[in-house]
């Protein structure tokens, strides 16, 4: 299963996700340019949230126990089988919004104007999800969850050093 | 590679595009690839274009987040100023190539042209064109957040004045026209080859080209690549239109580069990575040393091949100035006119739209003239030999005096932008359209993020009779040849 890493270190906050991500997915011309003129207004699944000391981009993060999916009251919300994605179809939505109270990152959204939910599904059905592919600075990437460990290996190795420089200051003992 | 076709359609630009990548050169084309996708609000006009210290500040154009920036800027307002930063940079950028022109405008500028720009001022409750003027336009940019509606007349104003100031400069040694030649085939000789590029300095062109062509022996030869540079008796030989001059360098046929000040940082660049030697196009640099560097360099190399075939360029006159009628109209003639100019730009093909665009106005049976880029790829293929070329910088005004001399603007049939560069250009199809004619521009302009700017903008040139059409995408040939016909 692919999912989408974030990098917070490498957000500068620019937003590119969030505005690509609206025109490519939620707007019928799939064009910026074209988007900013279409009613309704497209909606991104992705938000950049923070400051300007931090930002990070928060999309849906494919809970394995999702609440979402025993949430929904009309089963619009499913697991796709083959990619493990969750998926909202859009013809069984009722916008009753359920599922956005119950997601515990705040990453569902409600789309009045289309009376459905909205949620990131990986740009499924794309080789590279859009916001992946706009981010100038690499801060979102598409990681096989198998190879996943190996992403956490590299931030553990720099907890532990970070732990380890901090034990040098203050005489700590640190076991290895 | 594959993508060669989709940058140039013509045969000699795809063999040194080939030759490029073979050799690992980085050309405009890569580097636009990896800017992509460009800035979104940017492209929009939605990031604030005042430079205070509170910012970056801008506004999501889906309506979820920032409506209005930390001053309180809104939505309007701001593409509003950014349109009028664009034809506020472009006066700059005409005054730092024509600094003395302001200064006496008011005896520079032709009285019909005047009149007529007074008259669309004063329509609109603004003042009548003058030097001083420019004063205000500076002032009015520090100002802060201001109403839409007022930055939208400042930017026509500065617009009409970066028309009218370009117009009226004295360009080349002759009063009013100049002659040139176009082509790849520029390049062939034996002698050294000395490219320029940019604004660089007259006198310095003037030196070089009396060392060259007042020798005995003809020891190099100069060529202009993507400016269009008078020189003694004329305009410089333009070897290759702007967008392709990196290419022209890549491919080695130019021993030698004198770039001016506005010339793009690529262009040394390139010269550094592939061992050309490059001068600053200013009045200090030695006209015999440059020479003999040239020189020497050229007999250090040999032509390259693909230029063994070239056909020999094509010799035409360039209009400059108001003081002689170009001819692209008379009040004899009868039929409609039609105007083809811009610039290269990496996302669109070379030459493609300006080439099908004169061949499909041209069988309409209309009189065709243009300035910059599409005039060099239009001149280059001989589609149309009665073409008028233009001076970029004094063209645009030429142009419309033929038309007022004509009559007014109804034989005009439209003035099409194949692409934009520089905010001179697009002060100067603004400039036209405020004038009073129609103006369509093949390439996105950043101020489709407010419905009401673009809305605002389209009467207020509808006042003087005027149109500025542009497109949310690199517009196709079809789409032009349309907007002519729907006059």
């Amino acid at each position: 299963m692919k999912v989408i890493a974030v990098y917070p270190d490498r957000c500068t906050g620019c937003k590119t996700c969030e505005l690509y991500c609206a025109a490519e997915r939620g707007s019928n011309s799939k064009s910026l340019l074209k988007a900013v003129r279409e009613e309704p207004s497209p909606m991104p699944r992705v938000r950049v949230e923070g400051t300007n000391e931090l930002s990070v981009a928060l999309q849906c993060r494919q809970c394995r126990q999702a609440p979402c999916l025993d949430s929904c009251l009309t089963g619009a919300l499913r697991r796709d089988d083959q990619s493990g994605i969750v998926v909202v179809q859009e013809n069984r939505c009722i916008g009753c919004w359920t599922c956005t109270l119950f997601c515990p990152y705040g990453v569902i959204y409600p789309w009045p104007e289309r009376k459905i939910a909205l949620k990131c599904d990986r740009c499924l059905y794309m080789e590279i999800p859009v916001c992946v592919d706009v981010c100038p600075t690499q801060a979102l990437e598409l990681v096989d969850l198998a190879e996943y460990d190996t992403v956490l290996q590299a931030k553990r190795a720099s907890v532990l050093e970070t732990i380890r420089r901090a034990g040098d200051r203050q005489g700590a003992l640190i076991l290895e | 590679m594959e993508t060669i076709h989709l940058k140039s359609a013509d045969p000699l630009s795809q063999a040194m595009l080939r030759s490029a990548a073979l050799n690992g050169v980085e050309l405009i084309w890569e580097r636009a690839e990896k800017l992509q996708p460009q800035d979104g609000f940017l492209r929009l006009g939605l990031s604030c274009p005042y430079d205070c210290l509170l910012g970056p500040c801008r506004i999501d154009p889906f309506g979820q987040g920032a409506d209005k920036g930390i001053c309180g800027l809104d939505r309007d307002s701001m593409v509003a100023a950014t349109l009028y930063r664009l034809c506020h940079r472009g006066l700059l950028e005409t005054l730092n190539i024509v600094p003395a022109a302001a200064r006496d405008l008011e005896n520079t500028c032709p009285v019909k042209v005047k009149d007529l720009a007074n008259q669309v001022l004063g329509s609109h409750g603004l003042p009548p064109l003058s030097g001083s003027s420019l004063l205000d336009t500076v002032l009015r940019t520090a100002q802060g957040p201001m109403n839409h509606e007022k930055l939208l007349l400042g930017a026509l104003h500065l617009s009409l004045l970066n028309l009218v100031l370009a117009g009226s400069s004295q360009r080349g040694e002759h009063p009013g026209f100049g002659a040139c030649s176009a082509g790849y085939g520029v390049i062939n000789g034996d002698s050294a080859c000395i490219g320029f590029c940019g604004t660089p300095s007259p006198e310095l062109v003037r030196a070089l080209h009396r060392q060259t062509v007042g020798a005995q022996t003809e020891t190099a030869h100069l060529v202009a690549l993507g400016a269009w540079i008078p020189g003694d008796g004329g305009y410089l030989p333009l070897a290759c239109s702007s967008g392709a001059s990196e290419l022209l360098l890549s491919s080695g046929a130019v021993n030698l580069v004198v770039a001016g000040l506005d010339a793009d940082p690529a262009l040394f660049q390139l010269c550094r990575r592939l061992n050309i030697p490059a001068v600053t196009g200013t009045a200090e640099a030695s006209a015999m040393e440059i020479l003999q560097t040239a020189c020497s360099r050229h007999k250090q190399s040999s032509r390259p091949q693909l230029f063994s075939d070239v056909p020999p360029a094509r010799d035409f006159t360039v209009h400059s100035s108001g003081k002689s009628p170009s001819g692209l109209v008379s009040r004899k003639q009868s039929g409609r006119v039609g105007l083809i100019c811009g610039s290269d730009m990496p996302h669109m093909t070379m030459g493609k739209i300006s080439q099908e665009l004169s061949a499909a106005l041209n069988n309409d049976g209309m009189i065709l003239g243009g300035w910059g880029d599409a005039c060099w790829w239009i001149m280059n293929h001989e589609q149309d030999p009665s073409f008028v070329a233009f001076d970029p910088l004094t063209g645009p005004l030429l142009a419309v005096l033929d038309l007022v001399e004509a009559g007014g603007f109804d034989r005009l049939d439209g003035i099409c932008y194949t692409g934009l560069k520089r905010c001179r250009e697009f002060a100067t199809a603004l400039g036209l359209a405020f004038l009073g004619c129609r103006v369509s521009i093949a390439v996105p302009i950043p101020i489709l993020g407010s419905r009401e700017v673009c809305r605002s903008l389209s009467e207020k040139l509808r006042v003087s009779g005027g149109e500025l059409v542009h497109f949310d995408h690199p517009a196709e040939t079809e789409e032009l040849t349309a907007w002519f016909a729907n006059r």
